[in-house]
């Protein structure tokens, strides 16, 4: 194994209160730290823990491809391991859950002979399932990219949880600074929704809790008035299942049960 | 709002390694500690943390249900909120993903007036993300538990990743068990799972539990030798997309916006 290491860690949402030890012990012992975190407030609280700190937000511009942006952070990461250095990249929320760059740097640096982990945070989704009590060891529970969902026209079963991710930036793929990055896309996704679900099916608009002091968002909506909702571009959509899903018989008998 | 409150927390998968420092805190101050983990270290560990530590683990008991189990845990937990005390409970994982006591007392606890939160933890679906290289948000990603997953038909998308908890004991919480054995039971997950990928499909079995410095076990297979491989009661099954995981990024995207 070459001397130069990469560990990839996330911050959770709540700036400190949902690091875990393991990921703290990471950043405070690389020898350079890169992250890209969502609000100023983390950024402060990581630049305290190591004085090598250095954001990759300035990979972003306005205008400019995101994957083109993800890439630039590859490199800018992977520059340092080379020299062999221990490096460690902090994302919010998992860094395995909705990131490209951290993925990537995993797989470049392993294929370059690096030793490279990823340690898990506490992704949207884990906020999502404590704050709406949905379980997916209950029901099981369906998450999609909502352009991806509509694009690929995404099989589901409407009797599970279905999540929804992005929903207000539906088919944009350069940056912007709007608020709410796209309405049409919003109409697009729930017409293709209501042809499994009705009308009147409340769904809920969610934004995880950014702050200790701040609670989460939650916004129940018939299915009907989600184009108007308040949404913007870290919001989740969150769809109930429609119905409960009955035992089949023959598969109970099948693995040889009956019901309880 | 009444005195006495219920804080559900939990500790990831690597005794102190994964635990939120939020989760930490709360575990640390609270009046009264009840826990529910996967080894001895952690417990060793939370008894450490606060001396009003008890286990809530001798409610379970062989050929009690887990639905029975949970209630007697939940009678354990809310008489000491009752008493007006803050009072934490702790599981492995995340209280939220595949732990019934935790969402029941939170609810109980409520329906009688007092505060109650549920804080999240690192799930083990977390840690098979962070260690197969998996972003859920690629492909889309189903999970659910093996059990409901045959017993109910779920529809599913075979494009997507699909996560299957609890792989090694299918039929053994909600149902009444017949003899059938386990082998018997991933054979028919494997005829399911074999309507919509070929028999050759790779398969991951993935136990996330492991004490540090181990790694978690990590088991590939494919579909029609699924039967034979080693599956404990904590695994869960990954199944990769049909047609791979090639990193494909955001170009579905670009598509939308030309258009």
């Amino acid at each position: 194994m070459r001397n130069g290491s990469l560990t990839v860690v996330g911050t959770g949402h709540l700036i400190a209160g949902q690091a875990t030890p393991e990921a703290l012990q990471s950043i405070k012992t690389a020898k350079k730290f890169f992250y890209l975190v969502g609000d100023p407030a983390t950024a402060y609280w990581l630049e305290t823990l190591n004085p090598t700190a250095e954001t990759l937000e300035n990979s972003f511009r306005i205008g400019r491809n995101r994957m083109d942006s993800y890439l630039e952070m590859v490199e800018r990461v992977l520059a340092p391991v080379r020299k062999g250095l221990r490096v460690t990249v902090a994302f919010y929320g998992h860094p395995g859950v909705f990131v490209f760059p951290s993925h990537e740097a995993v797989r470049r640096a392993r294929s370059e002979g690096f030793a490279a982990t990823m340690l898990p945070g506490i992704s949207a989704e884990d906020c999502l399932f404590a704050d709406l009590g949905v379980d997916p060891g209950q029901q099981g529970c369906q998450s999609f990219e909502a352009t991806d969902f509509i694009l690929r026209k995404r099989k589901f079963d409407a009797r599970s949880p279905l999540i929804l991710w992005q929903v207000g930036g539906i088919g944009v793929t350069t940056f912007r600074s709007k608020h709410l990055w796209s309405r049409a896309g919003l109409r697009l996704l729930t017409s293709v929704l209501r042809k499994t679900y009705p009308a009147e099916h409340e769904v809920i608009v969610y934004e995880a809790a950014q702050y200790p002091v701040c609670p989460p968002i939650i916004q129940p909506v018939p299915l009907s008035q989600l184009p108007k909702a308040r949404v913007s571009i870290i919001s989740t959509l969150y769809v109930p299942p429609r119905e409960m899903a009955r035992p089949d018989r023959r598969m109970l008998a099948r693995l040889g049960l009956r019901s309880a | 709002m009444k005195r006495g409150s219920l804080s559900v927390v939990g500790t990831g998968h690597r005794i102190a390694g994964q635990v939120t420092l939020e989760s930490q805190a709360l575990i640390r101050h609270a009046d009264r500690l009840f826990f529910l983990v996967d080894d001895d270290l952690t417990a060793l560990w939370l008894r450490g943390l606060n001396p009003a530590a008890e286990s809530l683990r001798r409610f379970y008991v062989r050929g009690r249900s887990g639905l029975t189990a949970s209630h007697a845990m939940v009678e354990r937990i809310l008489p000491a909120v009752r008493r007006g005390l803050d009072v934490c409970a702790a599981f492995s994982g995340h209280p939220g993903v595949y732990v019934r006591p935790a969402s029941e007392a939170v609810l109980r606890a409520r329906s009688e007036g007092f505060h109650a939160a549920m804080y999240p933890g690192i799930s083990a679906v977390d840690c098979l993300y962070a260690d197969l290289g998996v972003d859920p948000a690629t492909h889309g990603c189903s999970i659910f538990e093996a059990t409901d997953f045959l017993v109910c038909r779920r529809k599913f998308d075979p494009r997507s990743s699909l996560v299957l908890l609890q792989a090694g004991t299918i039929g053994v919480t909600q149902y009444v068990t017949r003899s059938v054995s386990r082998a018997n039971r991933l054979r028919v997950l494997a005829r399911v799972l074999e309507q919509s990928f070929s028999p050759r499909h790779e398969v991951i079995v993935y136990d996330s539990v492991a004490l540090p410095p181990f790694a978690p076990f990590v088991q590939r297979t494919t579909l029609a030798h699924l039967p034979d491989a080693r599956v404990n009661f904590l695994s869960t099954l990954f199944i990769p997309p049909r047609g791979g995981t090639p990193p494909k990024g955001l170009n579905i995207n670009a598509c939308v916006e030309r258009r």
